[in-house]
């Protein structure tokens, strides 16, 4: 007898009834929503810098949109201080250094003699010490890099009172955790940071005072404190690297790209504000955004005054005149516009740009876009893909699949540059249905200034010649069917995949049955992916590490385990992996994990190898 | 506000959680990705808690709740899911496995009105406005989502995926 919706219903009552076991603790959330009050959002691209003299007990993250813990800045006076920081070391230090986090160890001591050049770092090794290896390079004054078995450690002696902030390249994926080891004249700022740090990546570390901030580089930074329709922003501005921070954040300071906008989650004691920095002299700034209500989304736009700096500008405005009371924190500012000083108008990305969707009579759909005043007409019979360029030379991109397929729940936007690179996945991605063609699924992408891939920075904004493709990976068709004929399927280790290869691009991909989405890689390379078929609730479900390798390189691959920084890493067992041949010299590799690993470690612990090394292998032979 | 506001918040987590975290198992098949869901849910639910108004605020829960789900786009390239594997032979899963394999099968919007309508008991027009979508969309969502739920849990896997 066939299941009926009543039946579905009744297991889903039955299910409900005896869930698995799971508990909040009141307190927890509490504690956890205070926190969050606390923090302040930063949005756009920007790294989260700790300001504190303290030791920091969570890894900080390097991704673009890291919070931080909060953390009490001590004010100091920037006119106050010695601007000079090359300080001879002239007391005795000796002292533990602590390792917050770290796998693997939890002892270090840092040590420097008078007259001494340099510092000394060492950590346990078996039963005895080992130090640390010193990079020579040349980095800002009193900083210093040390390497260690994947991970780093930088320091910068005390040279300032206040709160010393690591400034890192932005791109850098990975973690860090500041620390400081002895006291007075003798101590030290330290960074531990989970990845091999080159020295090109430290750009400089910052003093924070109450008045300004300063690089230890000497690298200039203009300081300014501004009120802004009742908003207090004191901003520092780094020109060299076209980033700003606002000093008040009581979050702690956020080095961010010239363009960003920073906006407060509200607080008891934290105005609701926008704040931003731009380039250059501006009039009519708008804060455009869409804000999630209890009675659904709402557009919002904000006019925020503004003042010049230098060759800057800064803009903020407070938003208690709002009616914000239902607005959940899904509001965000999407898009900053804005006329520049020859009266152009000017635009600025922040997040994915909402848009609403119109079926037309005669099959097409318009698509407006709230916040920038404009909007697209598409004809889904006709156009997979419609790119515009956006006011200030960014791209706005419509898509939808041809079949129409509302189940296309994975699109990914690709997008070429005369450099020859696909930047892969939009930073601003937006999907929605539109009311009278329920079938129709459209997504927007407003580039902002740059993708990275590979830690390549690749420069969109204003490029005529960008070429655009979305892929679509469906739950039903598998992944980018509708570039090309029906993926395929094969059976692999009790498991069944769709799978594609797109040659011009260069990639491949795969779904799994059962999978939430599928997953990609690339075919120059030994590039593979984590997929997980099924649902951790399900006793069978299993990890899979998949990946499509030309066949004489599939029938020696191995998963081995990597050197990560700092990561132990767990023994990982794995069936013997099956391999499928998928026609012109390419094969399907798969691998299923049968033992997963237990360290907090969440990502690059396991690589394979293809030249029998039993070493991870990025390159093909 | 500061201790009235806790009190009041601390009752209401106690009140809502064991539903919400029930709902947020099924939209996202595992117990710890439910757990981690709804705290963050209602972390946020604090934030604004003095400025919605008492008799919405679990219905804000649930948008929060939705729209989290929602904007938790996975990419796992690269990644390795590092939970302990599930406890295997447990009677309970035993008895769930069909119908979380047949949730955790449907697109994620589908699953969202599903759990949403029909475990929630919020109305379309409900479940629309918690999800920012249209009323039809609502509606075919959730037929095309029963539907293949049906052919899941009658075994026929390979009509609702492949």
């Amino acid at each position: 007898m066939s299941t009926s919706d009543h039946d579905v219903l009744k297991a889903m009552e039955r299910a409900a009834m005896d869930p698995p076991r799971m508990s909040l603790a009141a307190g927890s959330v509490l504690s956890g929503g205070k926190g969050r009050q606390r923090r302040r959002r930063t949005v756009g691209a920007g790294m989260t810098l700790a300001a504190a003299a303290v030791a920091v007990t969570a890894w900080v993250g390097l991704a673009p949109t890291a919070d931080t813990a909060l953390q009490d800045i001590t004010p100091a006076d920037k006119t106050a201080v010695d601007q000079d920081t090359s300080a001879d070391w002239t007391t005795d230090l000796d002292a533990p250094l602590a390792t917050p986090g770290l796998p693997g160890f939890t002892d270090a001591s840092i040590v420097r003699a008078p007259g001494d050049d340099h510092f000394r770092v060492r950590v346990p090794d078996g039963d005895g010490w080992v130090e640390l290896e010193r990079i020579e390079a040349d980095l800002p004054a009193g900083v210093e890099l040390f390497h260690n078995a994947g991970y780093s450690l930088v320091l910068s002696p005390a040279v300032h009172p206040g709160a010393p902030t690591l400034y890192l390249q932005p791109k850098l994926d990975g973690q860090w955790q500041q620390t400081t080891a002895g006291k007075g004249e003798a101590q030290v700022h330290a960074w531990w940071v989970n990845r091999t740090t080159r020295p090109e990546d430290i750009a400089d570390v910052y003093w924070v005072f109450e008045d300004g901030m300063l690089a230890s580089s000497g690298t200039e930074i203009i300081d300014a404190d501004v009120e802004l329709d009742g908003v207090q922003a004191r901003v520092s501005i780094v020109p060299e690297l076209d980033v700003w921070a606002d000093r008040a954040d009581p979050a702690g300071v956020t080095m961010s790209p010239i363009g960003t906008v920073k906006q407060p989650e509200p607080g008891a004691d934290v105005p609701e504000s926008v704040v931003a920095v731009l380039a250059g002299s501006v009039n009519d700034v708008q804060a455009s955004g869409i804000g999630g209500t209890v009675d659904g989304p709402v557009p919002v736009a904000f006019d925020m005054a503004s003042q010049d700096i230098g060759d800057y500008s800064v803009a903020a405005v407070s938003l208690p005149g709002v009616d914000l009371p239902a607005l959940d924190y899904s509001f965000t500012v999407d898009v900053m516009t804005w006329t520049d000083a020859e009266g152009k108008a000017r635009t600025e990305f922040v997040g994915p740009m909402q848009a609403a969707g119109e079926a037309l009579p005669d099959g097409t759909v318009r698509v407006s876009f709230t916040a920038i005043d404009d909007e697209m007409v598409f004809d889904p019979q006709n156009d997979d893909v419609v790119a515009t360029p956006a006011r200030d030379g960014g791209w706005v991109v419509v898509a939808t699949p041809p079949d129409g397929s509302a189940n296309a729940d994975h699109p990914l936007l690709f997008l070429r540059t005369p450099e020859g690179e696909w930047p892969a996945g939009p930073a601003h991605q937006q999907s929605g249905t539109v009311e009278g063609a329920e079938e129709l699924v459209w997504f927007t992408v407003a580039t902002n200034d740059s993708y990275s891939r590979t830690g390549a920075d690749q420069r969109v904004r204003g490029n005529d010649d960008l070429e655009v493709d979305v892929l679509f990976d469906s739950v039903s068709n598998g992944p980018w069917w509708a570039r090309g004929d029906e993926p395929p399927l094969v059976s692999l280790a009790d498991t069944r995949w769709k799978w594609s290869i797109q040659e011009d691009l260069g990639l491949w991909a795969a779904r799994c049955t059962g999978a939430d989405e599928g997953v990609w890689g690339e075919l120059s390379s030994v590039d593979f992916a984590i997929e997980q078929c099924g649902s951790t609730a399900f006793p069978e479900s299993q990890a899979y590490l998949i990946s499509v390798l030309p066949s004489d390189v599939a029938h020696r691959a191995t998963p081995v385990l990597r050197d990560e920084p700092g990561v132990t890493p767990e023994p990982i067992e794995w069936d013997e992996p099956e391999i499928a041949d998928l026609g012109n010299g390419r094969s399907l590799f798969i691998a299923r994990q049968t033992v997963w690993p237990t360290t907090e470690a969440g990502s690059g612990l396991i690589g394979l190898d293809v030249d029998g090394d039993g070493i991870a292998d990025d390159d093909l032979p | 506000m500061g201790r009235d506001r806790d009190d009041e918040f601390v009752t209401f987590v106690d009140q809502v959680s064991p539903r919400l975290l029930t709902a947020a198992w099924m939209l996202t098949g595992d117990p710890h990705s439910a757990q981690d869901l709804v705290q963050e849910s209602l972390e946020r639910v604090y934030v604004h808690w003095g400025r919605v108004e008492p008799g919405s605020r679990l219905a804000y829960a649930r948008r929060i709740m939705a729209n989290l789900h929602t904007d938790r786009w996975r990419r796992r390239r690269r990644e390795v899911l590092v939970d302990d594997i599930p406890e295997r032979g447990q009677e309970r899963e035993s008895h769930h496995l069909d119908l979380l394999r047949a949730l955790q099968a449907l697109p994620k919007r589908e699953r969202q009105v599903v759990v949403l309508r029909h475990y929630l008991d919020q109305s379309e027009q409900g479940t629309a406005e918690a999800l920012g979508v249209s009323l039809g969309t609502v509606k075919s969502s959730s037929s095309r989502g029963l539907a293949r739920m049906r052919a899941l849990m009658d075994g026929d896997e390979s009509h609702v995926n492949v």
